[in-house]
């Protein structure tokens, strides 16, 4: 699913030169539910947008469903990040002015898809998360947790090879963390890729697989006998 | 494309009043040249109006008045300079006629009594366009005899007589210290013709008689269908020095309404794209304006670019959109302005006194400038948003 091979990110801004990113292997396999851990200033979240490709890397090759990213133009790039990723975040970047529904449809318009398809699309991801009652409500009309749902419905509703999800839990309380790791949980049952950066070891817990970094370095790697899958 | 466009609109609606004050600018810009450009065809339109007066296709060749007095004499039109003419450009023109007229003031109530009555010869009327509607033309015999006769156009006729029938009617033209009379014989109607003063048409022997003159001091030539004014005019002017014995020494001057009318509205077209330029600085402010706020609305939106970049959108979707939206800022503008524009230029035009010259190109020359304004300022902040790389767009606060 996605095979990272000798990844390297280097920030240069004049004469400092950081490498955020040391020659990081990493294979991800299909229905992994992955747990990135460690310390802020890690690395973890570099690692991220690299693998989201918002960011690209310095040198390395970085392989997902196939697709040699590094290869890539700058709108072969958004075509990846548009139907191979869903991207969650932390702070779920939904677009304020536009209700759940229209959020959810947002990345779909720009794949082209009809507007039959696109609404039909994310009724049914906003149903999946939950939310199927909320699709006229605006962010700022519904809480953190819902918020959250809504961006996830929003990452499944291009059905993408991979979910993404960058502390997603970093903005809820312990009542929505607990509701979004299950929905996350519920996801990987159904068989989906989800990697998630996380520096809560209570969150971590959930997933199958954990990776730690530790100063652009792979430090560990252990499958978490906690999690439903082993 | 339907969805960047609901974007758009719904980014111009949400802030309404920025988008009001920015689209001021072009409609301000654009209402004053479209002003402008209707106040100068309506200028236009009058002024060839009026030259159109001088009736169509003919021009008139007259003596240099500036002459010296001595050399005037030996330059004057003579009647049998006419009877040459008539001879000689027989194929190339229709008529020839000498021009003669007397002005004065109708003795009688009147509010502005002052009148020109022409000269005229037996085809005048004809190639005047002016017809009778009431009495009889001009006779040969009246002529011959230098009658003191007149054939009086509508107006004078009904303004000087009050509804009686003018037929008949003995009226007096002051001019200097003496009052002649004259018969009227028939009244005409004339097409297309708006002067102020008083008309009429005497016999030209008796206006010579009057002005005690025996040459001309011009001629209204009128060419066969297919003849150049220019060549015509030149071949008339050099076979009179010839028989002056004046060989290029300016003697003979040529007037053509047509001429003329080219000249006016070369003039006016010129004035006209000036002021029309100058106000289109106007229109240059407005478009930085729009090129200004367009900025804001980027450096404002950067977290939406790089939320809509971070789910997939290309470069060229985030430059259509904020295209889409500075083209519909300019376009809503230039359209408002162009109505503007044409309410103020009816109302310029009615206070003015000349007729109001509607333009559909106006409307579509507006519009179609204000879409190039709205792209050519819009590029450049459209372009801004579309480089932002997602990873910095998203980091933005």
């Amino acid at each position: 699913m996605i095979q990272l091979e000798k990844l390297t990110k280097v920030y240069e801004q004049g004469e400092i030169r950081v490498e955020a990113l040391k020659e990081i292997d990493l294979h991800v396999k299909e229905g992994d539910f992955m747990a990135i851990m460690g310390p802020s200033g890690s690395g973890k979240s570099t690692l991220m947008n690299v693998l989201g490709c918002l960011d690209q890397a310095t040198e390395g090759a970085y392989r997902i469903d196939g697709t040699h990213v590094e290869e890539l133009t700058e709108n072969e790039l958004a075509d990846v990040r548009n139907q191979k990723i869903g991207f969650i975040f932390q702070s779920f970047n939904l677009l304020p002015k536009l209700n759940a529904q229209q959020n959810v449809e947002l990345p779909m318009i720009y794949s082209g898809k009809s507007a039959r398809e696109r609404s039909q699309r994310a009724e049914k991801a906003l149903a999946q998360v939950g939310l199927g009652d909320r699709g006229k409500h605006r962010p700022a009309e519904m809480s953190g947790g819902q918020c959250q749902r809504v961006a996830i419905a929003r990452a499944l509703a291009t059905d993408p090879a991979i979910l993404l999800a960058d502390e997603p839990t970093g903005n809820l309380d312990s009542k929505s963390t607990e509701e979004i790791l299950r929905l996350f949980e519920e996801l990987h049952e159904e068989g989906r890729t989800i990697v998630m950066v996380t520096h809560e070891s209570d969150v971590a817990k959930h997933c199958s697989r954990v990776i730690v970094i530790k100063d652009g370095e792979i430090v560990d790697d252990y499958r978490n006998k906690e999690g439903k899958r082993i | 494309m339907k969805e960047l466009f609901q974007i758009a609109l719904s980014a111009i609606w949400s802030n309404k009043m920025r988008s009001l004050l920015t689209m001021l600018g072009i409609i301000i810009g654009i209402s004053s040249v479209v002003t402008i450009v209707s106040i100068g065809d309506g200028t236009k339109a009058s002024m060839n109006d009026q030259l159109s007066n001088l009736s169509g296709n003919n021009f008139q060749v007259y003596m240099n008045y500036r002459l010296d007095s001595e050399v005037f004499e030996k330059a004057m039109i003579t009647t049998e300079d006419i009877a040459a003419l008539q001879t000689k450009f027989q194929d190339e023109t229709i008529e020839i006629s000498p021009e003669s007229s007397v002005s004065g003031e109708l003795v009688g109530n009147l509010e502005q009594p002052g009148a020109t009555f022409s000269g005229a010869s037996s085809g005048t009327l004809k190639m005047a366009k002016a017809t009778i509607v009431e009495g009889r033309d001009l006779l040969d015999e009246e002529r011959a005899n230098k009658k003191n006769v007149v054939v009086v156009g509508e107006r004078l006729a009904k303004d000087l007589f009050s509804g009686k029938s003018a037929i008949g009617q003995t009226l007096f033209l002051q001019m200097d210290d003496t009052s002649t009379g004259f018969q009227v014989v028939g009244v005409y109607t004339q097409k297309d013709k708006r002067t102020d003063s008083y008309g009429g048409f005497i016999p030209i022997e008796t206006a010579q008689k009057i002005l005690n003159q025996t040459y001309y001091g011009s001629l209204t030539i009128y060419p066969a269908e297919g003849q150049s004014i220019d060549v015509l005019s030149t071949r008339i002017v050099k076979f009179l020095e010839s028989r002056h014995d004046a060989e290029g020494q300016d003697f003979y001057k040529v007037f053509s309404p047509e001429a003329a009318m080219a000249t006016v509205n070369d003039i006016l077209g010129k004035v006209t794209l000036l002021i029309a330029a100058i106000a289109g600085i106007a229109l240059l402010v407005g478009g930085i304006g729009v090129m200004n706020i367009m900025l804001v609305s980027v450096t404002e939106r950067i977290r939406e670019i790089g939320i809509r970049k971070a789910i997939g959108a290309k470069r060229h979707h985030i430059m259509i959109q904020f295209l889409i939206e500075s083209v519909l800022l300019t376009l809503t503008g230039g359209i408002i302005g162009a109505a503007l524009g044409m309410g103020l230029a009816a109302i310029a035009c009615s206070l003015m006194k000349v007729p109001r010259v509607v333009s559909m190109d106006a409307i579509l020359y507006a519009s179609a400038f204000s879409i190039a304004i709205g792209l050519f300022f819009g590029i450049y902040p459209a372009n801004q948003a579309a480089k932002l790389s997602p990873i910095e767009a998203l980091r933005h606060e």
